[in-house]
């Protein structure tokens, strides 16, 4: 497992920042990311943003991080990584294009 | 939620109850299910009130000094205990609940009449304008079910507001004055959304009046997503309780946005209504599972408040019912 996210995180340095595969992996990384949060229920903790704690057995603070987390993943999720795939499709696009038809 | 914020907890009690109202006034075949719920909610919330005094439902501040007007009373709790009451009565009149309601009306008529601004405390030496308009309708119910008449009281209060209350600068009514008339807060969206909405069973013409202003002022709608400021420009003050968390650059705030919610679905705005929705389910966190809705960034009185927008009308309509039979309730 280790040997094939060394290949794919190489594959994705070597296409350079700006690249649709860049593109594409920073909005799986991001899909995966809001996945995990999701998963561990950090959408509870969004209700710091109401005044209210969001568990009364953890802190004020610890609570509030966790919902801050939840929150900028959620809006990574549904406002970065669409932009990012489809910033993805016209590279990739583009790049089909400016190759020429196949022969 | 009472140990956490004591009001919330209580509010989060009588949106529900008002809510139910209307909802059972809606769909009268199921009284049968709201009544106990609702009676039990008010039982509990009396209940509480009687063990521990008024302080159960009020802020700790409320304790570091004394109320001026003695025995200590709270408008706050007196008023929304009086329209839990009065909402429970109009789906099916219950003597108890008639009782308590008119002490608790009486109280409220006897202090009201006793101060030169009409105004009676909410927390020491702090009088809301949104506890009175509250305790004013309750009123108006009471004269709906029991044939009671509180125009004049109404009237008189309508004109003391006009004439004292208002902020020169925005044409709003204050959110908190003292007992002589001072002002404690400005117009604040949590409170003057909500005072709109009451108003319209006090003095239609004012209502729609800081209704508009308000939106003016605190309403905003920025690529089809609407939100509720808690200060207008000419006013700020501190991000407290009631105002929530205010979104530093857009000035967001969570308890002016809940509010205008309120406002919004009673005065029938339904583009700026559409827009607060679009805002709640982009930032509000919905679950929706097995038919069931819940906001994650809510609380226990922020769900009952968007419920209560979602279902107001009726409770309303039965005081201007009553007001178009009697020919009006409030000539100036």
């Amino acid at each position: 497992m280790n040997g094939r996210i060394k290949l794919f995180w190489d594959r994705v340095r070597a296409a350079g920042p700006f690249s649709a595969t860049s593109f594409a992996a920073r909005a799986a990384m991001i899909v995966v990311a809001y996945a995990v949060s999701r998963a561990a229920g950090l959408q509870e903790y969004t209700t710091f943003l109401s005044g209210t704690p969001p568990n009364p057995r953890l802190s004020w603070q610890v609570g509030a991080t966790l919902g801050m987390i939840h929150l900028f993943l959620y809006f990574a999720f549904v406002l970065l990584a669409p932009i990012f795939l489809m910033t993805a499709g016209a590279l990739s696009g583009w790049a089909r294009w400016r190759a020429g038809p196949d022969k | 939620m009472r140990a956490s914020n004591a009001e919330w907890d209580f509010m989060g009690r009588t949106f529900l109850v008002w809510s139910l109202a209307n909802l059972g006034l809606r769909e009268p075949e199921r009284k049968a299910q709201y009544l106990p719920v609702m009676d039990q909610i008010i039982s509990e919330t009396v209940k509480i009130e009687g063990q521990n005094g008024i302080y159960s439902f009020l802020m700790p501040y409320a304790r570091e000094r004394p109320f001026v007007a003695k025995p200590a009373r709270s408008c706050f709790l007196d008023g929304e205990i009086a329209l839990m009451m009065g909402a429970r009565r109009l789906l099916q009149d219950d003597a108890a609940w008639k009782k308590s309601m008119t002490e608790r009306l009486a109280v409220i008529e006897q202090r009201l009449r006793s101060n030169p601004l009409m105004a009676m405390e909410s927390y020491p030496n702090e009088c809301w304008t949104y506890d009175h308009v509250l305790a004013l309708a309750a009123f108006r119910l009471q004269d709906r079910l029991d044939g009671t008449d509180h125009r004049a009281l109404c009237r008189d209060w309508m004109a003391t507001a006009k004439q004292h209350l208002i902020d020169k600068k925005t044409g709003l009514l204050w959110s908190a004055y003292t007992l002589d008339g001072a002002a404690l807060y400005g117009p604040e969206g949590s409170t003057i959304w909500m005072v709109a909405h009451c108003l319209r069973v006090l003095d239609e013409g004012f209502a729609r009046d800081q209704y508009d202003r308000a939106k003016k002022e605190l309403g905003r709608v920025i690529l089809g997503f609407g939100y509720g400021l808690e200060w207008p420009a000419s006013w700020t003050g501190p991000m407290d309780v009631d105002s929530g968390m205010v979104v530093p650059g857009l000035g967001v705030s969570a308890g002016s946005s809940g509010m205008a919610f309120i406002a919004a679905a009673s005065f029938q705005d339904w583009p700026f209504l559409q827009a607060l929705s679009s805002t709640l389910d982009l930032a509000g966190f919905p679950e929706r599972e097995k038919g069931r809705l819940k906001y994650c960034a809510s609380n226990q009185v922020g769900d009952a408040a968007i419920l209560y927008a979602a279902v107001l009308g009726p409770m309303w309509q039965v005081i201007e019912k009553q007001d178009k039979a009697v020919g009006g309730s409030h000539p100036e």
